[in-house]
């Protein structure tokens, strides 16, 4: 069934060679991870929207100058560009804070994009925004970790080498990220909400 | 001689970083026998589905300005 599985170091190599459609490929396979692990850091959707195009530009422009050397992981080397970007783009709001909507949106951007939201719209169940709320108060080393493993689908072993720690740390955040959201939902009292068991 | 199995052990099966056959077996017969680990490993996967539900997707046009740019970067190459 996996026959015609091409790797994402497949996908790279077409691409350098000139292959749109492997481009593509690779951007339906990893926009999702991506952009969620933008979003969870920014907390802005507009925001991560532009960020996730950033991303892609900073690597499609990397990847056609011949300077790409990540020996097939593709993957990790892309979500760290977003991380960074990400994490740049939250230290320099911590600076300039801007007007917050109620949804968590910037006031700035609901004026410029509002035929998108009905986007916001529908992602607006409570439950969920809380547990997202959760992740963004989490300590820094530990969402970083479940972002990095639970929404961008990296390996422990490829944390470990982004963030600079052993496998051992990596686990161990993520384990206290796990166990710091569960006894949060317990405190809320959403542990058993219907929403999280689907019929 | 009986191995012992760690709550870092359990993730590394949820998130399938257990690579090796054997070592799925004996963490599925841990989390048998040892009611807290079992107990554990029952807690996270429900937390995971629930993770799982906040998962996003950008929009069309970001996604099509990401393709529209890499096939102007190539023609502009080319040219």
């Amino acid at each position: 069934m996996k026959a015609n599985y091409q790797s994402d170091g497949d996908l790279v190599s077409l691409y350098i060679n000139g292959s749109e459609k492997a481009f593509e490929q690779l951007l339906k396979r990893h926009k999702s991870k991506i952009y969620t692990t933008i979003y969870l850091i920014v907390r802005d959707q507009y925001i991560a929207e532009d960020l996730l195009q950033e991303t892609f530009i900073k690597a499609i422009k990397k990847l056609r100058s011949g300077s790409y050397n990540e020996e097939g992981k593709f993957l990790p080397w892309i979500v760290r560009i977003a991380h960074n970007l990400a994490i740049d783009y939250f230290r320099k709001e911590k600076r300039y804070p801007t007007i917050v909507m109620e949804d968590g949106s910037n006031i700035f951007n609901s004026i410029e994009f509002s035929e998108t939201s009905t986007e916001s719209l529908r992602i607006k169940d409570e439950t969920h925004e809380t547990l997202k709320k959760m992740i963004e108060a989490l300590p820094e080393a530990q969402k970083e970790v479940l972002i990095m493993r639970h929404y961008a689908d990296m390996s422990f072993q490829e944390i470990a080498e982004t963030t600079g720690v052993s496998i051992n740390t990596a686990l161990g955040r993520m384990r206290y990220a796990l166990i710091n959201l569960r006894k949060k939902l317990e405190k809320n009292n959403i542990a058993y909400d219907q929403n999280f068991y689907p019929e | 001689m009986t191995k012992t199995f760690t709550p870092n052990d359990v993730i590394r099966f949820i998130y399938g970083e257990v690579s090796s056959a054997c070592e799925r077996k004996e963490i599925t017969d841990a989390l048998i026998s040892n009611s807290e680990l079992g107990e554990f490993y029952i807690e996270m996967t429900s937390l995971k589905r629930s993770l799982n539900k906040i998962k996003r997707e950008p929009s069309k046009r970001s996604v099509d300005k990401i393709l529209q740019f890499s096939k102007n970067y190539n023609l502009h190459a080319l040219s």
